[in-house]
């Protein structure tokens, strides 16, 4: 049975309701909220505050916090658009997957990992290469207990070649234009969960010394998050808001009066085309944890309005190490670069080198079923009997060619 | 079987073909003046040689994409951005011909050749000898003027002015003259048609 529209049109006009109702409540909170922000003025008044919290019982705080001195800045900071360097070289990797099926006729998952590289300021053909990594192997796909690797295995095992590959990219570039700007799609605190991924520590171990060879190329590596949905700053206002009694873990459980806000809907408010919100740290334990592997290795982050015109705005976190937001003038320049990648696409305000990198990882319906066949031919080559489960063949049965009776006009 | 021939002006591989026409593709980025409107181009039928499609090429197009579309609302767009998208993106392009006479063993005859081309065959330009040869006569006219679809008296116009540069100065007014005369015999019917053509081919004195 296919998806009858005329059960799920009720639930959605009824979604449609709930998100207009969402939306209207959220203009009184945005407004409490505009208050706290321009009035986090004094940084000394903050930095108590987080020391309150981290110092103390407190222990559910994960909104922001500023830079450490002499690094910090001011909360409602505004950056304006900074001018473009004569040259500098972007970066951009990405990753796509197959994921591995527990009823196909054989076990195996495929990594696509592409890389693009586009040179400001001169005239140079961008570069462009992909790699695709076929896992077949019992080490590969199945975890300790003999059980076939999760979708999220996968997924971690894909972001680290990732940085892994950004971090090769940048020692190979390193003689490149300066600067030299690493973009990883996606934020760079990473969360590998031990329960859900197969040799999670082996990956964060693996993750970290990716950050290293970045940090020793010389390499600006920052992570790109569209359409973020972090509470950082809407949390730390929270926190700002309460009275130092009041600071505790049941206060912090939410974010009070200003409870359903992200900081992109307040920055959306604030920041015009091209300017940056102040950098921030994000006060968690996994931040933590890195800081603790280096304290360059913490990891702070921005907001960018990425529209270039003063219509709807493109709010964009950008995650930087701490080696990069440490440096007034890298920041800048990556303010800049990441200003002119968003300006390429026209209407659609996203990092061109991210967009090429993705369509170059982007692994199609009709490239997975090629590759089947010749997984396929390979076996049967092999002496072996490409064989999928009964339940696979029957959902390929039932789901195939599939008519709908149509009215003729 | 040999697949790949050297030095050969080689427009593009064939994408589909019928006994009337075929569509070769390209990449954007090798689009030159190999890919010209009435140029005379030739593609093999089977594999030595001997016998081979001569058609013209009428149409040349370059598909969009959705980021193509998106690069061209921007009000600026970046020189690499443009090297990116003609040297690295496999931007097709697709040149259509028709079909106007065929080569056997040798001969060259103006008429629809005996079969269509098979996918993927290279399609390259004739050479300057072989158009010389194959326009003296002006049988295929009567081909190009009746297809459908095709825009068959600037198609004509064109492929006269590319043939004529194929032959020595001193003949190429003659040539020209003579064309028009035979294209008069068979656009008489239609004088606004004729002189439209005429215009087009008219030799510079």
């Amino acid at each position: 049975m296919s998806l009858e529209f005329n059960k799920v049109v009720e639930q959605v006009q009824t979604m449609g309701r709930f998100l207009a109702h969402q939306a209207n409540g959220n203009a009184t909170k945005l407004e409490r909220a505009l208050e706290l922000f321009y009035a986090a003025t004094d940084l000394d008044e903050v930095h108590d505050r987080i020391k309150l919290v981290r110092d103390s019982s407190v222990s559910g705080y994960r909104g922001a916090a500023p830079l450490p001195r002499p690094y910090d800045e001011i909360v409602c900071g505004v950056g304006d658009p900074p001018p473009m360097p004569d040259d500098g070289t972007v970066i951009a990797v990405d990753g796509s997957q197959i994921y591995p099926d527990q009823h196909s006729y054989a076990q195996f998952y495929l990594i696509n990992i592409s890389t693009f590289v586009y040179y400001h300021g001169a005239t140079r053909v961008p570069f462009q290469a992909t790699a695709p990594h076929l896992y077949y192997s019992d080490n590969d796909v199945l975890d300790k207990d003999g059980r076939l690797i999760t979708n999220q295995t996968v997924n971690a095992r894909r972001s680290l070649m990732e940085v892994q590959r950004l971090a090769d990219m940048a020692w190979e570039l390193r003689g490149e234009t300066r600067p030299l700007v690493a973009i990883h799609d996606g934020g760079l605190l990473k969360f590998f969960g031990a329960t859900d991924v197969a040799g999670a520590h082996e990956i964060e171990r693996d993750y970290m010394k990716a950050l290293e060879k970045v940090f020793h190329a010389e390499g600006l590596l920052i992570g790109y998050i569209d359409v973020p949905r972090s509470k950082y700053l809407v949390s730390l206002l929270h926190l700002l808001s309460l009275q130092p009694d009041q600071v505790n873990d049941a206060n912090l459980k939410t974010n009070g009066e200003i409870e359903g806000l992200t900081d992109a809907m307040l920055y959306a408010l604030v920041l015009q085309p091209g300017e940056r919100s102040a950098l921030m740290v994000q006060n968690s334990p996994q931040n933590r944890e890195y800081k603790d592997r280096g304290a360059e290795y913490e990891i702070a982050s921005f907001y960018m309005n990425v529209s270039n015109h003063t219509g709807r705005p493109s709010i964009a976190r950008i995650d930087v190490p701490m080696w990069v937001a440490k440096d007034k003038l890298a920041i800048a320049h990556i303010h800049a670069l990441i200003t002119a990648q968003c300006a390429i696409q026209g209407r659609r305000h996203y990092p061109y080198a991210l967009t090429r990198s993705d369509e170059l990882a982007y692994i199609s319906g009709g490239e997975k079923s090629q590759l089947d066949e010749l997984i396929r031919t390979a076996m049967r080559n092999a002496t072996l009997e490409p064989e999928i489960s009964n339940k696979l063949q029957t959902k390929g049965l039932a789901r195939s060619n599939k008519r709908q009776h149509k009215i003729k006009v | 079987m040999s697949i790949v021939r050297e030095n050969r002006n080689v427009v593009g591989r064939v994408l589909r073909a019928s006994t009337t026409g075929f569509d070769c593709g390209t990449r954007g980025s090798r689009i030159d003046e190999r890919h010209t409107f009435g140029s005379f181009v030739k593609v093999a039928l089977n594999e030595d040689m001997s016998l081979c499609a001569i058609g013209l090429i009428y149409a040349i197009r370059i598909d969009d994409d959705p980021l193509a579309r998106e690069l061209v609302m921007a009000s600026f767009v970046d020189n690499n951005t443009l090297i990116d998208q003609r040297e690295n993106r496999l931007v097709p392009v697709e040149i259509c011909a028709i079909n106007v006479g065929y080569i056997s063993n040798g001969g060259m005859f103006q008429s629809l050749p005996p079969r269509p081309p098979m996918r993927l065959s290279e399609v390259e330009l004739m050479s300057e000898q072989e158009v010389y040869v194959f326009t003296r006569r002006f049988d295929y006219f009567r081909l190009v003027l009746n297809a459908k679809e095709v825009p068959s008296d600037d198609l004509l116009a064109a492929a006269l002015r590319y043939a004529s540069f194929a032959y020595p100065e001193s003949e190429r007014y003659e040539f020209l003259v003579r064309s028009g005369r035979r294209m008069a015999e068979l656009l008489s019917h239609d004088l606004k048609r004729l002189s439209h053509v005429l215009a087009l081919i008219k030799p510079q004195q």
